[in-house]
Order: structure tokens, then C-alpha cells, then sequence
């Protein structure tokens, strides 16, 4: 049985993607990956996605694991950096997970580095670029820290905008609008899915 | 462009001057020229440089160890394959300048090009844009404000292939690694290029690999193993 804060997670972003969306995953964030298969599995099968430069690669084709160059990925086609990039620029995306450290309340994301110790959190990789070119970000934690929704952020990796934020695996809400919703429990398709074909070691829930 | 052996290698010539800039290709632990770096820290003799890397691994991290980096550019310090890197950053002993990838690959496009800037489109309200003091410029056809990044050369840019023909041609595996095409930006953006290659091939015999950077592209190929072979 997959872990619930997981499925239930999983199941709430894969009913944020629309039938029309463009779905950028970006490297990171296995779990974005993971709620992007589960939706064109189960709930909208035509959405194109790009995951570690390849269009829609085949379910569990790819690892949930980041970095991992014990993926497959040679199988596949792959887009060039500076195919990404343009069509990033041209507006071809309209959605991205995105997992920050802190989110503000003007919606303004961090994923760089923590004051006053100035701690190093990773750095911005392309969001800067993607807030400003993607239509829709949703920032989402499994499991946050104390501090992930603030006032005010300690580093603007992306300024103010609008931004749906799952604070936990449990709540969903509108940033700007502060409107909330408790996320339901997922059919039992995902939690097969889950634990059968796309994360059978268990991986995401390490968040 | 001469072509030599990971025993014979010099670096005469090629090195950066003190203070200058070191693109390094590969992308986290993947393509990384471990033979010519380790010779580049050896030839340094008290030099030290800005080192360009999109998504360092430990590469830079045996850069920093050996005290030849004062500022890093990338778009990342991940903890677990930069933790030095980080540690010097965090005690301010290195600067990190962070940038993202349109700034990154922006600049080095103009510095490919010898163009002055590059136009971007980035979130220009990001901490990021605004610790990099980006510039806008007018569109002189619509008079739109354009936000810019600056031109960036390299002094060396340093990249990794897998095998180089005898007329001095690099060659790749046929199908791509992710985000690979950035180290040809690197290639063209810098005034001198050394290439680590694993072995030298017959110009007649390249199947499964194909050109990544030409003879003409390059300074210096390092070839690890010059008994192999395809």
C-alpha cells in the first residue's frame, strides 16, 4: 500500500492538470513526475508533458529518482537544451510543479537560500525563467518544515505572483485568495499505480 | 589543434590568466573531464577563476578543494555533490553568483556570437535577476523593454567526448544526454577549448557516434586511452 500522504498528494496535483495542459516537470521533483503519470493515466490522457527533456516518456520509463544517470533515458527521444528554452520563451508550457522551502503570501517562491545563515538551499535552476514564462505554478511539500508558508520570503528565487501552494498532504490553497480545501482521500487506482508501476521502492516518500 | 594523451598533456598556453574564466561542461556527475582538470589544477601555480557551471557535481568541488576558484556561476550547489563548494560559499571564502538557465545559456549566447547582451525572458522582480543587475533596453522596431543579460566570454571552457577522429573531429554518442547541447555553448563561447576524449577512431569508423565539435572548434584533445577503440 503506497504511503497516503503520498497518494493523496499525488492524486491532488494529477486533478490540476487540464486536458489541454503542457506539463513542464523540472529536474528535483520526482513527485510532480509521478502526479503527471497518474493523471494521464487515470483522469486525462491527451496532456503532454516534458520531463527530463523527453515528451511524454512512457510510464515509469524514467525514475522518480532526480539526479540519476541509472535512468534509461538513451531510449528516448530528448529535446536539446536549446529547444527547451525556446519553446519555454515562446509559451509553450502551462504548468509546473514546483516543490520551494518558503512561500510567501505575495506568492513569491525560494528555493535558493534561508537568512539569516544565509544557508544554501540549492539554488534557482530555471525557476526564475519558468515564473515568468509558465501560465500556472503550484508549489506543493509532502511533508514541509516549520516556515514553508511565511510573510514574507528570506530570498525571492521568483517575485510575486499568483500560486496554487499544497501546504501539506492534506490542505490546498489559493495563495492570493487564501481560500482552502481539504484534499480528498485518491481512488484505490492510485495507489496501485503507485505502488506497482511508478514508485514500487517507495522513494517519494522521502518527499 | 593538437591532439595528445592524458600521460603527455601540458596545458602551455591554454590556461586562464589569474582572475579569469573557466566554462566546465557536463551536467551534475555526467560528462565531466576528470584527467584534464586534475591537470589544470596542477599547471594553476597560484591561479584562480570564476567558474561557469549550469549544475555543478563534485568536479567543482575538486576545484574549490584545491583553491583555484574564486567565484562560482551556476544555478545550483546541490548538498550532496557540492558540499565544499557550498561550505566556501556559505563562510564567504568564494562568491556564487546565481543565475538561471536563460541567464546562463544568455549570456554565453551573446558570448558565443560576440554579441553585446542577450534578450531574455526571465522574472525580472527575482532576486536572482536583481543580484545580477540585469539591464533592459528598448526594442528600437517596437519600442518594448526588452530585459537583457550581458555578454559573457570564456577564457578556457573545458568539455568531454567520446572519441576524436585523426583529423581532430569530437564525437558524441548519437543519441543525446540531457541537456547536453550546453557544452557546445560553452565550445563556442570560449577563446580556448580542450576536449577529454576516452579514445582516437578512424575517420572511417564512427558509427553509433557523430560530430559534437569540430576541428575547428577546438584547441587541445585529450585522449585518456590511445590504444582504444570503437
Amino acid at each position: 500500500m503506497a504511503d497516503p500522504d503520498v497518494a493523496r498528494l499525488c492524486w491532488a496535483m494529477a486533478c490540476e492538470i487540464d486536458p489541454n495542459d503542457v506539463v513542464i516537470v523540472g529536474v528535483a521533483t520526482p513527485m510532480a513526475l509521478a502526479a503527471t503519470w497518474v493523471a494521464k493515466e487515470l483522469r486525462t490522457p491527451r496532456i503532454n508533458f516534458v520531463a527530463h527533456g523527453i515528451v511524454n516518456p512512457p510510464i515509469a520509463s524514467i525514475g522518480t529518482e532526480v539526479s540519476s544517470q541509472r535512468n534509461p533515458r538513451r531510449q528516448h527521444p530528448i529535446l536539446s537544451q536549446a529547444d527547451l528554452l525556446q519553446m519555454l520563451q515562446g509559451g509553450t508550457f502551462s504548468l509546473q510543479f514546483i516543490s520551494p522551502a518558503q512561500v510567501g503570501s505575495d506568492g513569491s517562491i525560494n528555493t535558493s537560500r534561508l537568512h539569516p545563515q544565509q544557508q544554501i538551499l540549492g539554488g534557482c535552476l530555471a525557476i526564475p525563467d519558468t515564473a515568468a514564462n509558465v501560465k500556472r505554478l503550484i508549489a506543493f511539500r509532502l511533508r514541509p518544515r516549520p516556515g514553508f508558508l511565511v510573510d514574507n520570503v528570506d530570498f525571492k528565487t521568483a517575485g510575486p505572483r499568483t500560486v496554487t501552494c499544497f501546504l501539506d498532504s492534506k490542505i490546498r490553497q489559493d495563495i492570493n485568495t487564501l481560500q482552502t480545501v481539504k484534499l480528498p482521500n485518491p481512488p484505490a487506482e492510485v495507489h496501485h499505480l503507485l505502488d506497482s508501476v511508478i514508485d514500487p521502492s517507495g522513494v517519494l516518500k522521502n518527499g | 589543434m593538437r591532439i595528445t594523451t592524458a600521460r603527455e598533456m601540458t596545458l602551455d598556453g591554454l590556461l586562464p590568466p589569474h582572475g579569469g574564466s573557466l566554462g566546465v561542461g557536463g551536467l551534475a556527475s555526467a560528462r565531466r573531464s576528470l584527467d584534464v582538470v586534475s591537470q589544470l589544477v596542477l599547471s594553476s601555480h597560484g591561479r584562480s577563476w570564476t567558474v561557469w557551471d549550469f549544475i555543478p557535481g563534485e568536479t567543482l568541488d575538486f576545484l574549490v578543494e584545491h583553491g583555484v576558484v574564486t567565484e562560482i556561476v551556476s544555478s545550483y550547489l546541490d548538498r550532496r555533490t557540492t558540499p565544499r563548494s557550498r561550505d566556501a560559499v556559505a563562510n564567504g571564502r568564494i562568491r556564487w553568483r546565481e543565475v538561471s538557465e536563460l541567464m546562463f545559456t544568455g549570456s554565453l549566447s551573446a558570448g558565443s556570437r560576440r554579441l553585446p547582451f542577450w534578450p531574455i525572458r526571465t522574472d525580472a522582480t527575482s532576486d536572482v535577476a536583481i543580484g545580477c543587475n540585469l539591464m533592459r533596453v528598448a526594442c528600437p522596431y517596437s519600442g518594448d523593454d526588452v530585459l537583457t543579460v550581458p555578454a559573457q566570454r570564456l577564457d578556457l571552457a573545458i568539455v568531454k567526448g567520446v572519441a576524436v577522429t585523426e583529423d581532430g573531429n569530437v564525437l558524441r554518442h548519437a543519441k543525446r544526454e540531457f541537456l547536453d547541447d550546453a557544452d557546445l555553448l560553452l565550445v563556442r563561447a570560449a577563446d580556448n577549448v580542450i576536449v577529454e576524449v576516452e579514445h582516437v577512431v578512424r575517420s572511417d569508423e564512427t558509427s553509433q557516434l557523430e560530430t559534437f565539435a569540430s576541428a575547428i572548434d577546438i584547441d587541445l584533445v585529450v585522449v585518456r586511452d590511445p590504444r582504444g577503440g570503437s
